[in-house]
């Protein structure tokens, strides 16, 4: 286990007339290696809740431990936790400044008793980990490059400090379907290939439908669902309750079960949704 | 269509940022377009292929660097023009929060109408009925801040309205809206467009919103390369692929069936429509 939240409570300005609980009595574990995705409507507590698992807040109650040892207020034990887990914000790329890639990327690590190879060791393994080659854009500024290539250069910044696990707060919003794809996979190909914990927070059910292992749905503060996708996008109804949908494909299957067909509803893909279709009707018929 | 109205009309518009780095590219170059009184608009295409930019040259935001672009008759060009322009077109841009102006929803609402030095009376009845008209007049004394995100866009739309636009230009109005807030904020663009004869240029990465639209333009490097009714415009699959764009779900899976052998007609494009004929 990696990550444990147990009974985490957490209240914004206690005490006065604004006071409001954003979190309640939240119990989750994050293990070693998964893929983890985290969605409810706007003002679940998603972004309250991904601050606790970096410890940029602490709880009201209850406790946040990191490989068993529980994250207090302790400031050098702090920064140590925050250091293994990566936080990328909501539109990373309005927090890009340095002259040029290659230093914005380095300006973590930097922070880090590292001496210079091992910096830019870092550096060019964070781009090459995003689909970048340093060679081709470390030079360059920044604010040259386009949206989906400035949000990768963010997300090299993070994954430069080598955290043990990566959070990403909508990481593909506002982009095109193709930069959205591409910044996806990439997330697809950290966890796949180099085994790093991802922790997705997302408006679009079919990216974290298609894409993550474990889901928990939020809503007022607390955890109402949780398990695969197949076991959270199994009731449509719950989900509309939650302000949530089914995935496209998954929609159009409950629909043709309705209809009276016999197909599966844990379907999240147009390839699969595609078989199961092709099945329905019999094979391949001309 | 014989005796529709251009409400805009671009005519030959080229245009190029002047702040340095941006170099000497055009953001848009040759544009000619009309679009008549009471369309439903919506504008696809890549990150950086000039969406924006037209965007806020139909309000006047920007000016053009070369060519002209018409408000109900009104040329961008001329500064004199550029209120009454502004008044008649009001935009909504992607992230509620940078827009919200006054603490509670009815104050934030009248903003725009108190500029026109608008008598209050008047200014009441704009804000009771804008609000009647996205859906949010039970919450009028409500807290801007702690709504949600779908309501907070429908709070701007209706902020939009009260200033009595003749159309509406939202860029990405629902990019980061959850599910619930997306459907809310179609629901009511749709509305306006159908019953107050708005006329809506809606520009979205969601190429299922871009269903809802009467017609769909395509923009690649600062030029329209696609034109048309939006189920003509997904079928053109290879040529959306190459500019980097989808095709609605259903659409998709569609196309895929009919490679299989499925006798399916190619402008399927939503979920009910397949259902239908698959049960048919």
């Amino acid at each position: 286990m990696l990550l444990k939240l147990r009974n985490v409570s957490y209240t914004y300005m206690p005490g006065t007339p604004f006071e409001v609980t954003a979190l309640k009595n939240i119990t989750l574990d994050i293990h070693q290696g998964e893929y983890l995705a985290i969605i409810g409507q706007t003002g679940s507590g998603k972004s309250t809740l991904i601050q606790h698992l970096n410890g940029l807040l602490l709880p009201s109650t209850g406790e946040v431990y990191l490989d068993g040892e529980q994250v207090n207020k302790d400031k050098k034990r702090l920064a140590a936790f925050r250091r293994r887990i990566g936080l990328l914000f909501q539109f990373p790329e309005q927090q890009l400044f340095e002259e040029n890639v290659a230093s914005d990327v380095a300006f973590g690590p930097k922070n880090l008793d590292l001496n210079d190879q091992e910096i830019a060791e870092r550096v060019e393994r964070a781009l090459r980990l995003v689909g970048l080659n340093l060679t081709e854009v470390g030079d360059r500024s920044p604010f040259t490059l386009s949206g989906g290539q400035m949000r990768r250069v963010a997300m090299a910044g993070v994954l430069a400090m080598e955290p043990d696990v990566v959070i990403l707060d909508e990481p593909a919003a506002g982009l095109d379907p193709r930069s959205k794809a591409e910044i996806l996979n990439q997330i697809d190909a950290l966890h796949r290939e180099h085994k790093m914990t991802v922790v997705l927070v997302s408006h679009s059910m079919e990216d974290v439908a298609s894409r993550a292992e474990r889901l928990i749905v939020l809503a007022d503060g607390e955890i109402k669902l949780a398990g695969s996708p197949a076991d959270v996008f199994q009731d449509a109804a719950v989900l509309e309750e939650l302000g949530l949908a089914l995935p496209q494909m998954t929609l159009l299957m409950h629909r043709l079960r309705q209809a009276g067909k016999d197909v599966p509803v844990n379907i999240f893909s147009v390839g699969a949704a595609k078989e199961a279709i092709l099945q329905m009707m019999g094979g391949d018929k001309p | 269509m014989g005796c529709a109205v251009a409400i805009i009309s671009v005519k030959g518009l080229g245009y190029r940022y002047s702040a340095e780095g941006c170099g000497e590219a055009w953001a848009l170059k040759d544009i000619n377009l009309s679009i008549n009184k009471g369309e439903f608009v919506a504008v696809l295409g890549p990150n950086g292929s000039g969406k924006s930019t037209l965007a806020k040259q139909i309000n006047a935001l920007l000016t053009p660097t070369e060519g002209e672009v018409l408000l109900d008759g009104l040329s961008t060009v001329d500064h004199l023009n550029h209120w009454r322009i502004r008044q008649r077109a009001g935009m909504v841009f992607q992230n509620p929060d940078n827009q919200i102006v006054a603490t509670t929803v009815e104050e934030d609402v009248a903003f725009g109408p108190e500029n026109l030095g608008i008598p209050a009376a008047e200014i009441r009845k704009r804000v009771d009925e804008a609000l009647n008209l996205v859906g949010m007049s039970a919450y009028r004394l409500h807290a801007v801040h702690l709504l949600s995100g779908g309501q907070k866009q429908r709070v701007a739309i209706a902020g939009v309205i009260a200033m009595r636009p003749s159309c509406l230009v939202l860029d990405e109005p629902t990019a980061l809206l959850d599910p619930r807030g997306r459907r809310e904020v179609m629901e009511i663009i749709s509305r306006l467009n159908r019953m107050e004869g708005i006329t809506v240029i809606h520009i979205t990465h969601f190429m299922e919103e871009a269903l809802a639209a009467g017609r769909v333009l395509v923009l690649d490097q600062g030029r329209i390369v696609l034109d048309g009714e939006p189920r003509q415009v997904f079928q053109q699959r290879h040529e959306l692929r190459a500019l980097g764009l989808d095709l609605p779900a259903v659409a998709e899976l569609v196309l895929e069936l009919r490679a299989a052998g499925l006798d399916l007609p190619p402008d399927v494009m939503t979920v009910d429509e397949l259902v239908a004929k698959l049960c048919s």
